[in-house]
Formats: C-alpha cells, sequence, structure tokens
C-alpha cells in the first residue's frame, strides 16, 4: 500500500541467519545442567471439564549435584490469563507464595501432574475476533537443584520476569545450570481435538535404532568438537501424524495442516540444529531432515532424545542411549 | 537610498511693497528617497509641496505637508526641510519671519542588476558567458561573466519586467525572465546545463561530465540551492556503489540504518515516517531490500528533493521527512546507451529520439544476479538455507515537448524483490518462524505528467498515476498478504504577482482499494512481552479503500530586500478516521548579504499530520477510534558561504510528537526529537569533492502520558561523515569515506521460562524498551575508478570496498538457548565490489 513503508523483513531474517552463524555458546542440544526438555499433554485439547494429564520430561546432568534435581509443579492451574499471555498468571502468585519462605510442601513433586479442565474455560475467555471460541490453561513446573522460594519482581523488571527462584541450603540463589521454571499450555476447544504425534523410528547413519541397544559411536580425538566426525541424525514420522490445522488458512481461506518439527538433546557431543522441521503447512513432508550429531570426546554412555512437536501443543518424544567406545 | 535631489523654493510669501524681499536658500539640504516607497514598489515622479514657518534668523520652525503623498515621502522631506537655512525674508531691508511653500521632487532610484554564471551541478563559475538582458523598454544590455562567473549590468535600467538570455560555449542556452523594482538589488544565479553535444560521453570522466542529478538538502522556493550533490559525487561516494538514493544516507539529519534494512531514518523519526515520492507520486519503498539499491537507478534520475523537516505543505501525510525523485527526460541528440555489471547487479539504459515526432524515449532495466553465487555459499554455510534473494527494477519513459512552454510525459516503472527458501533450521526461540518462508514485494506505476509555463507568470502541473504494490509475506503459518490498486494525482497552479508575491495553489489526492489478509500472532502490546510462541493465530481478512484527499495554498512573499517568507496551510482528509487534519505552516529565509560572502539566517516552523496506517485501523489487528499522528516542527539555521569554494551550514531542529498511535491504547504515545547539524562542503572542482557532515541529535518517547520517557528505537546522537575524492588524471580517480556513528539501541533480555508445549526458551525483556545502546559503529570505505575513453564512448571500471579496515561492528545482540549468556553480533566485514560499465 501507499502509505505504509516497511523496514526490510528479509533484510533482518538474513541478519538474524549470519547472527546466529557467527554464535559462539553453547547448543541448546547439549544438556549439561538441570533441564526440562518437555511437557506432554494427554490429550493436547481439552474439551471443558474433561481431565488432562501432563508428562515432564527432565533430566539432571550436572557432573556434580551438592542437591538433587526436584521436579515440582505448582497445585493449581491458571486458566484464561489476560491476552493469552502466561506472565498474567503471575500476579495472583503473589498472596498465595509469600517471598522468602520455602515452598517445597505448597508444590506438588513428580513428573506427572493432573487437573481438570476448567467448565468455564471457553465461556470465560474474552472473544477474539477472527478465531472460533476457545479458552486455556496453564501449568507452571519447576526443576530445581535445591528449594523453590517466590522471588518479588525488582524496580524496572518486566512483567514476564521470573516468579519464583531456586536457593540451595545457604539461601544462596542458584543460576540456571541447576534451576529451570517452565510452563506447558492446553487448550480447549468445543469441536476441536488434537493428538499427540508420535515418532515411527529414529535413523542414525541411515540404519533404524534399536533403542533399547542404543547406538554405538567411537570416541573422538579432536579438541574441538567442531572437528569431530559426523553421523546424520534423522527422525521418521509417517504423513498421517500431519493433522489439518482448522485455524490456520492460506491466503485463498484453504485449511493447511499442522507444523511438525523435532528437537534433539545429547548430554555428550551434539547435534548441528536444535530444531529441524520435517512437515510444513504448506510444503507437507520436506526432502533431507536429517541433523548432523557430532561424535562425542569422552568414552562412555549418554543419552539422546528427540522431542517432537507440533504447532498445536502435541508432544511426544524417544529417547535412546549413546555408546561411545 | 538617496533619492529626491530636486529642491526648489516658490516666493509665496505676502509681497505689499516693493521693499519686501523673500527668503533664499542659503544651506541647501537633499531628501532621501524613502525605504517605504522603494518597498512599495513606487516608480515615477512624486512631489510633495511643504509649507515652511520661517523666522527671522532663516531657521525653519515649521514645516507641514497640506496634501500628503504617503509611502513615506511627507516624513522623508520633513526632515530634508527642517535642516534648511535661509537668508531670511527682509522688510525695507530688515529681516522678518516669513511663510513660504516650498517642494521635493522625489524620483525613483534605478533598479540594479547583478548575478552570475555557473554550471547547473557543480555551481562551478562559467567565464565569458554572454548575458544580454532586454529591459522593459526593448533596451538591450549586453554584459559577460568575468573569472568567478559574476556579471553586472552598469547601464541605468527602468523598473519592471526584464527577458536574460545567457549563452556559453559547450553549455545549453538558458532563458528567464524577472521583474526589477525601483532602488532594489537583484541578484541571479543563472546555472546553465551541458548542451547535448557536450553531455556526450567526455574524455575521461573529466569536468564536463554530464551533471544533471541535484540532491538537495532543502528546496527553497527559487533557485538557491544550498546543499547540492552533483551526478559526478554520487557516481564516487566510497561504500554506496554509486547508488544516488544511498548517497543520502551521508547527509546531515540522516542516520544510519540497521544492516541490511534500507530504512531512512530522519531527524530521530521512524523509517515509515519519511514519505518517498516519485516525481510527486508516492511509492511504498525506495531501496530494494536489504538496502543494497534503490529501486531507481541513478542514471535515470534528474534530481532528488531531500527535505529533512519542515516541509512546504504541497507534502502531507508524513512526520519525517520528504524525498521526490525526479525522473530525468530522455535524450534528443540521438542514440546512447549504457550497460553495467558488478557483484550486485546488471543494468542497462538505452534512449533516443523517436524520428523526427518530438517524442525522446528511454527504457532500462536491473536486476540482481547475487543469488546466482550466493545461493550455495548460503547452503554451505546455513544448513538449510538455500535460495538467495533476488530483485529487478524497470523504467521507460516518453516524453514530448508542447512548443517552447510545456510538455507531456508517460512513464511506467516499477520494482520487484522476492526471496522464496526453506529453512529447516528454525529458531529454538520460536519454532513456528520456520519452514517455508517467502517475501515478494513489489509495486509498478503508469504516470502521466503535463507542465505548462501558460505565461511568464502562470504555470501549471499536473501529475496522474494509477498502478499495483503488492505485499506477501508468509513464514510458517504466519502470513501477511496485501494487493492495493493506488490512484494518486497531485495539480499545482503557481501564479508570480509582481515581484513581490507567488502564490502556489494545489490538490493532492490517493484514492487506493486494496484487500488486506493476515495470520499473525495477536500484536504485541507496547511495553509488555509477547506471549510467546505458541499462542494461536488470528486471521484477519478486510477489502476496504484508503481515501486521502488534501489541498494546499503557499504564498512566496518578499516583503524585504533579500527577506523570503513561505506561509502556507494544508487540509487532508482520511476516510478511515473520518477526519480533517490542518495544517499551518511557514517559513522564512533573510540574505544577510548580497554578494560573496553570502550569508543567510533561515527558520520554519508548522504542523504535520499522519494518518494511522491500514493495519492500525484493521478490525482485528488494529484499533477504532483512532486519529492521525502530530509532530510541530521548529528549524532555525545559518547558511554561510567561506570561500568559493567552501559553504557551511549550521540547523538546529525541534520536533514535538503527539497524537501517536500505539498498540492498544489508542493515541497515547507522545515525544520530542532535537539537534543540531553541521554540513562542511568542499563543492566539486578539476580535483576534488568532499564534504564534513555531523549530526548531534536525540529522540525520545513515551508509550502513554504515565509512561517513562525513554530514548526512541532509533536514537542514534552522533553521526559523522567524512568523505573526500580525488581525481588523479588519466581517468585514474580515488576516494575514501570515514563514519562514526552512535551504536544502536536494543532492548536487553535475561532468562525467564521455558515453554515446555513448544519447547522453546523465552527471556525477560528489559524494562524500558530499547534500553541498552551497542558500541559505536565506525568504517572506513575505499573507492578506485579508472576512466578508458575511446572516440565513440568510453569504459570504467571500479573498486568499492566498503569497511576496509574489516572493523567488526555490533548490528545487535545475539544470546545462547537461555538467555544467560550473550555477544554482539557483527555486520558486514570487508566488502569489496568491482564493477564495470560501458556507455555512448
Amino acid at each position: 500500500m501507499t502509505t505504509p513503508r516497511r523496514v526490510s523483513f528479509v533484510g533482518c531474517m538474513l541478519l538474524t541467519i549470519a547472527s546466529a552463524c557467527g554464535a559462539t555458546f553453547t547448543e541448546s542440544n547439549q544438556v549439561e545442567g538441570v533441564r526440562i526438555l518437555a511437557v506432554r499433554a494427554d490429550p493436547p485439547y481439552a474439551t471443558p471439564g474433561t481431565p488432562v494429564q501432563l508428562t515432564a520430561l527432565a533430566y539432571d546432568a550436572r557432573s556434580s549435584k551438592p542437591e538433587p534435581m526436584v521436579l515440582s509443579w505448582l497445585p493449581s492451574v491458571c486458566s484464561d490469563p489476560k491476552n493469552d499471555d502466561y506472565f498474567q498468571c503471575y500476579p495472583a502468585f503473589i498472596p498465595e507464595y509469600p517471598s522468602g519462605v520455602d515452598l517445597t510442601s505448597q508444590l506438588t513433586p513428580g513428573s506427572t501432574f493432573s487437573f481438570t479442565m476448567p467448565a468455564d474455560v471457553i465461556s470465560a475467555h474474552a472473544t477474539t475476533a477472527g478465531t472460533d471460541p476457545y479458552g486455556l490453561a496453564t501449568a507452571f513446573l519447576m526443576a530445581c537443584a535445591g528449594h523453590v522460594q517466590a522471588t518479588p519482581s525488582a524496580a524496572g523488571e518486566n512483567l514476564n520476569a521470573n516468579p519464583f527462584g531456586c536457593f540451595d541450603s545457604s539461601d544462596n540463589a542458584l543460576g540456571a545450570d541447576e534451576y529451570v521454571f517452565a510452563y506447558s499450555v492446553v487448550y480447549s476447544f468445543d469441536d476441536r481435538t488434537n493428538t499427540n504425534p508420535t515418532i515411527d523410528h529414529l535413523t542414525f547413519g541411515g540404519n533404524a535404532i534399536d533403542l533399547g541397544a542404543g547406538i554405538d559411536v567411537a570416541v573422538c580425538s579432536q579438541s574441538d568438537l567442531e572437528k569431530c566426525p559426523t553421523t546424520k541424525l534423522d527422525t521418521v514420522v509417517t504423513a498421517d501424524n500431519q493433522e489439518l490445522d482448522p485455524s490456520a488458512l492460506d491466503i485463498s481461506g484453504h485449511p493447511l495442516k499442522e507444523q511438525l518439527y523435532v528437537d534433539y538433546y545429547v548430554t555428550a557431543g551434539k547435534v548441528k540444529s536444535d530444531v529441524i522441521i520435517l512437515y510444513d503447512p504448506t510444503s507437507g513432508k520436506l526432502d533431507d531432515t536429517g541433523d548432523d550429531f557430532y561424535s562425542p570426546r569422552a568414552v562412555g554412555d549418554y543419552l539422546l532424545w528427540a522431542v517432537l512437536h507440533d504447532n498445536r501443543g502435541g508432544v511426544s518424544w524417544v529417547q535412546s542411549s549413546i555408546h561411545v567406545h | 537610498m538617496l533619492a529626491g535631489r530636486e529642491a526648489r523654493a516658490q516666493q509665496t510669501a505676502a509681497a505689499d511693497g516693493p521693499a519686501l524681499q523673500p527668503p533664499q536658500v542659503k544651506t541647501p539640504s537633499a531628501a532621501e528617497y524613502p525605504l517605504q516607497a522603494l518597498h512599495d514598489h513606487v516608480t515615477g515622479t512624486v512631489n510633495v509641496v511643504l509649507v515652511l514657518q520661517i523666522d527671522a534668523g532663516g531657521v525653519v520652525k515649521e514645516a507641514t505637508v497640506p496634501q500628503p503623498q504617503g509611502h513615506g515621502f511627507d516624513e522623508a522631506a520633513i526632515t530634508a526641510a527642517r535642516a534648511l537655512v535661509f537668508f531670511p525674508a527682509t522688510r525695507d531691508g530688515d529681516p522678518i519671519a516669513a511663510k513660504i511653500k516650498y517642494a521635493y521632487e522625489f524620483k525613483s532610484p534605478p533598479p540594479k542588476l547583478i548575478g552570475r554564471v555557473a554550471t547547473q551541478a557543480t555551481d562551478r563559475p562559467i567565464v565569458d558567458a554572454t548575458v544580454t538582458v532586454t529591459d522593459s523598454a526593448g533596451q538591450a544590455h549586453v554584459v559577460t561573466s568575468g573569472a568567478d562567473g559574476s556579471w553586472i549590468v552598469n547601464d541605468e535600467l527602468p523598473p519592471g519586467a526584464v527577458h536574460l538570455r545567457v549563452t556559453a560555449p559547450g553549455k545549453a542556452d538558458l532563458a528567464t525572465d524577472d521583474q526589477l523594482a525601483p532602488g532594489e538589488e537583484t541578484s541571479l544565479t543563472l546555472r546553465l546545463a551541458p548542451s547535448a553535444e557536450a553531455a556526450a560521453p567526455a574524455v575521461d570522466g573529466g569536468a564536463d561530465a554530464p551533471e544533471d542529478i541535484v540532491v538537495r538538502g532543502e528546496r527553497p522556493p527559487r533557485e538557491v540551492v544550498k546543499r547540492t550533490l552533483g551526478r559526478e559525487e554520487i557516481e564516487h561516494i566510497p561504500g554506496t556503489n554509486g547508488d544516488a538514493l544511498r548517497s543520502l544516507q551521508n547527509l546531515p539529519g540522516v542516520a544510519r540504518p540497521p544492516a541490511l534494512s534500507g530504512a531512512l531514518i530522519v531527524r530521530g523519526s521512524a523509517p515509515q515516517d519519511t514519505i518517498t515520492y516519485i516525481d510527486g507520486t508516492p511509492v511504498p519503498l525506495i531501496y530494494h531490500f536489504g538496502g543494497l539499491s534503490s529501486v531507481v537507478p541513478t542514471e535515470t534520475l534528474d534530481k532528488i528533493d531531500f527535505y529533512p523537516g519542515n516541509f512546504s505543505s504541497q507534502y502531507g501525510r508524513g512526520m519525517g521527512g520528504v524525498v521526490d525523485v525526479g525522473l530525468r527526460d530522455p535524450r534528443s541528440d540521438g542514440y546512447h546507451a549504457m550497460a553495467q555489471a558488478d557483484l550486485i547487479d546488471l543494468r542497462a539504459i538505452l534512449e533516443a529520439p523517436i524520428g523526427n515526432t518530438g517524442w525522446k524515449l528511454l527504457v532500462g532495466g536491473r536486476r540482481s544476479w547475487f543469488d546466482v553465487y550466493l545461493g550455495p555459499i548460503l547452503s554451505a554455510t546455513t544448513s538449510g538455507v538455500s535460495t538467495a534473494p533476488r530483485y529487478y527494477d524497470y523504467q521507460a519513459i516518453l516524453e514530448h515537448d508542447i512548443g517552447s512552454h510545456s510538455s507531456f510525459r508517460l512513464a511506467f516503472f516499477g520494482s520487484d524483490d522476492k526471496l522464496s527458501l526453506v529453512n529447516q533450521n528454525a529458531s529454538s526461540a520460536n519454532p513456528s518462524f520456520g519452514g517455508d518462508i517467502g517475501s515478494h514485494t513489489s509495486f509498478w506505476r503508469l504516470q502521466a505528467r503535463y507542465l505548462n509555463k501558460i505565461t511568464s507568470n502562470t504555470e501549471v502541473r499536473v501529475t496522474a498515476a494509477y498502478g499495483q504494490d503488492s505485499v506477501d509475506l508468509g513464514v510458517g503459518v504466519n502470513a501477511l498478504n496485501t494487493t492495493s490498486h493506488p490512484f494518486s494525482t497531485r495539480a499545482e497552479l503557481s501564479q508570480k504577482s509582481g515581484q513581490l508575491l507567488t502564490m502556489n495553489v494545489g490538490l493532492d489526492m490517493i484514492y487506493e482499494p486494496y484487500g488486506l489478509t493476515l495470520q499473525l500472532p495477536p500484536p504485541a502490546i507496547a511495553g509488555q512481552p509477547s506471549g510467546g510462541p505458541g499462542q494461536a493465530t488470528i486471521r484477519s481478512q478486510t477489502s476496504n479503500t484508503l481515501f486521502l484527499p488534501g489541498m494546499y495554498a503557499e504564498l512566496e512573499v518578499k516583503p524585504l530586500r533579500g527577506m523570503r517568507i513561505v506561509p502556507g496551510l494544508r487540509g487532508d482528509y482520511d476516510d478511515a478516521t473520518r477526519s480533517w487534519d490542518v495544517s499551518p505552516r511557514i517559513n522564512a529565509r533573510q540574505d544577510l548579504t548580497t554578494g560573496f560572502p553570502r550569508t543567510t539566517l533561515k527558520g520554519g516552523a508548522g504542523i504535520f499530520y499522519q494518518p494511522p496506517q491500514p493495519l492500525d485501523t484493521d478490525p482485528r489487528f488494529g484499533q477504532t477510534g483512532l486519529t492521525s499522528n502530530r509532530s510541530v516542527h521548529y528549524d532555525v539555521g545559518v547558511e554561510q558561504e567561506i570561500t568559493h569554494a567552501i559553504d557551511v551550514s549550521v540547523d538546529t531542529y525541534y520536533k514535538s510528537f503527539s497524537n501517536l498511535v500505539e498498540t492498544g491504547s489508542g493515541n497515547s504515545g507522545d515525544g520530542y526529537a532535537y539537534g543540531l547539524e553541521i554540513l562542511a562542503k568542499y563543492k566539486p572542482d578539476k580535483h576534488w569533492f568532499g564534504w564534513i557532515s555531523y549530526t548531534l541529535s536525540r529522540s525520545m518517547r513515551r508509550t502513554s502520558p504515565s509512561a517513562e520517557i525513554a530514548p526512541f528505537e532509533y536514537d542514534q546522537p552522533q553521526v559523522l561523515t567524512v568523505l573526500g575524492s580525488y581525481k588523479w588524471g588519466k581517468g585514474w580517480q580515488l576516494g575514501g569515506r570515514f563514519r562514526f556513528v552512535s551504536g544502536d539501541l536494543y532492548t536487553s533480555t535475561s532468562y525467564a521460562a521455558f515453554n515446555a508445549s513448544t519447547g522453546s526458551q523465552l527471556g525477560v525483556t528489559s524494562v524500558p524498551t530499547y534500553g541498552t545502546r551497542l558500541p559505536s559503529f565506525y568504517a572506513l570505505d575505499v573507492r578506485v575508478d579508472k576512466v578508458w575513453a575511446f572516440a565513440r564512448w568510453k569504459f570504467s571500471m571500479y573498486l568499492d570496498v566498503q569497511n576496509l579496515t574489516n572493523h567488526q561492528n555490533a548490528e545487535g545482540e545475539s544470546y545462547n538457548f537461555n538467555y544467560t549468556q550473550s555477544q554482539h553480533s557483527t555486520g558486514l566485514p570487508i566488502l569489496p565490489v568491482l564493477g564495470m560499465r560501458g556507455e555512448f
């Protein structure tokens, strides 16, 4: 149109790509501390009044563990926060969880958590033009190698500043390698369903992985992980897992399908890309979805996870061991 | 001005006897020609008759004017008469008091006409140019320009209309009309373009190379250009690949855009606040993506008018600056062609007259080709990205002169940028922004322009255009698609009324049906973090019409010598908000000196409105009840000639912003910007050109009156550009550009939460946003040119090296996966661009 001006979308995107290339950080897929890797909801879309079970995938990869990692949940879910923003739930935590107090007794421990989708979750949700009526519930969980305390917002902090912290026995705040704060959103529609996509199998070097036996690789003798030999890692998902997404239409108004993507996590070595898209809403199954696995530089037994997502909250995962000789 | 020299006494005193003698003038006193009469442009002879009371000592005790003449004549006559000394009247030999009548005659002083002849683009003096001045009586006066290009008519000229004709070897003749006022000195600068023969390719690209592109820092109502970039400069500014519009980024008041953005950031305003036109027709973009080059090749330009602020009432709907690009007319002196290739794009232009029909045609086109070699590089270095973007643009101009006073022109031009790729390696922060990525932006216009100089005082200019704008962006399930068909028209009548006054009235209308389809996550609220990936997308599909009629009137008034005041009033209607915006504006200039070194004071103030954008008023993503964004501009400055080769201009400005549209909170935003701009420019001569440009500024915004005011996203306090180029002879030219710029602002982010449903990490954005500044930017660019001239054509090569020292300038901030570590992401490394060009 004539009046609006656009800052170059493509320029920003190219810069983002270029910037990512230049980064020298530890990759997201390299699990080296306390991590929450995924939460699966059964079912991913829940009608009002129906039960939902959440299962968390978490792992503690610290080499030294003064205190064990504990996975715990806030005991109640937050439904229909303002603007659907998870951090709009935070103000309600202030009176419920006083700061400076060990909250262990108030939290629900374990890797699973169940709740019932509120009956009024849709009717209580503000109507959004352009979408079918829906509601949502948000559950919060923490992986903490100590104990959890509420942390009041400091002046100048944004609305989404973390409302909880993890502290050791001396009440010293622990860092991101020992504490993860996470949330999981479950949507509710009257007549829409979603199923968690499933992984058919993984391949390693073109061969299917026997998840019971794991994979065997030779140790890398290079001092620089980037120079270690790579093996192609791929996730096979059958096409029937890509469901129609009624909320996404192409430019002609025809419904699109889900986007399916896989996150890899390893406790040794690394994979080249954290996220690989397997199925695109418009193109369907993509070619050449393999990722490069860099062989670890130390002998031992390690773990590999492939977490499959659809873009509507559907999740599943598989785990394999890695034997480095 | 001294005038009124004819004074005479009339003996009217009582004379009852032969012994009575009237008083006689002992000491005369001449009357000065009154300034008011000059300003009122009184011509001819005026007589003022006084009645004087003279005492016995011969002193004038009282002077009165029985029949006043006005225009300051009466006061001038009384003042002069009081200084008269008489031999007193006598009776029988004894002095006595007397009452007499005494008259002063005022004759209007002749006008004075001086001036200077210079080259059109580079302002170099032209020696031995012949200036023929035909006065209102039909008498011709011929003078010749001197070594500095100056000339003066020493003959006495009558007031009234004069016709000037200027001729010089190798230059096109120039004819113009003007008005001479009594007692006023009129100074004219007459700039000559190369003749058709001289405009042909010149040996060695030397001093007589075509010079027909003018970049104006500010357009005064008449020919008094202060910031001029000639084609010779534009084509050789290091770091711009000879792109005329990219040269704008070296002028004061223009910030360095973020890397690969191609944005024009003018005086602390957002890029979308600066409006871009091609010959008065609004266009949606001026640069191809990434800012690599502009959508109109330099070779097809006639001029670029750039207004950083306080622009005329003829422009509206923008709070920042205005860029109006003028396409040149095709050449009429035979066939000409140009072809150029460099590492970025390929271009060609062909132009010629069409037989003896009086029509002339120019066709040109350009296409990038770096997708051919960049695609494999991207594929190898950023796995999953395999296609580089491409762009092209095209121009066709058909022009016909109708007599000597009018012309008609049709132009067809457009641009097309496209990128389509599959990025399988999505960001772990937001996996939905991966997969199929498509960007296709295009526009075209069919434009008709009619010019008619009906008389020497009346001119009409009409431009109408129809076209199409299209934007299609898609990333995964997110999409933005819009297609519109704008019809725009602009018509202006300019009427000159004597020496004092010129009036411009005009219409400026846009009618634009459009369709807009959006499929995006909910819009972020200003000052609040996004909900993160995984939010349900919202789809909106609307069809509507932009209807933006506008009208304006502007006066150019010259009340005093060397002064020009331009008050204007503009009214704009926005059908989307159903409201009128009325914008009064005023600009003024005052020359403090008429000859060298020229000193000019200038200033202006005005109100500027910018209607909400269609996305702002979209029923699902926008808001209702919006009004236009508003800004008030103030500007005060001075221009000073230091030498004949060096000009310095200093400007200060202040802009207030109010009624700014903010997401979710209506017109709640406000802010201000202020700054100091300095430009010291060495005008192009046989060997050198260059300038130093420095801007010191501040731009502040807040999203609501209760929010804390903070530096605006595009705040860039210091911008220094030093550039120069030197011709060594034998076709060699070497130039350099150094830039020092304050770092861009960004919003720092820290560890927050993990969205376990999508597998994405989210950060906490700091408050206020854009509260952290990157390190300062500096870069040295170098350009070398070599021209080989042949009998009928010339061939040239250039090497333009950006960031010669390979300085790692910070362009943004990169974070690790959970925002606990960060480092600066850097911009372009050393980038050599090799190009070659042939033309005849």
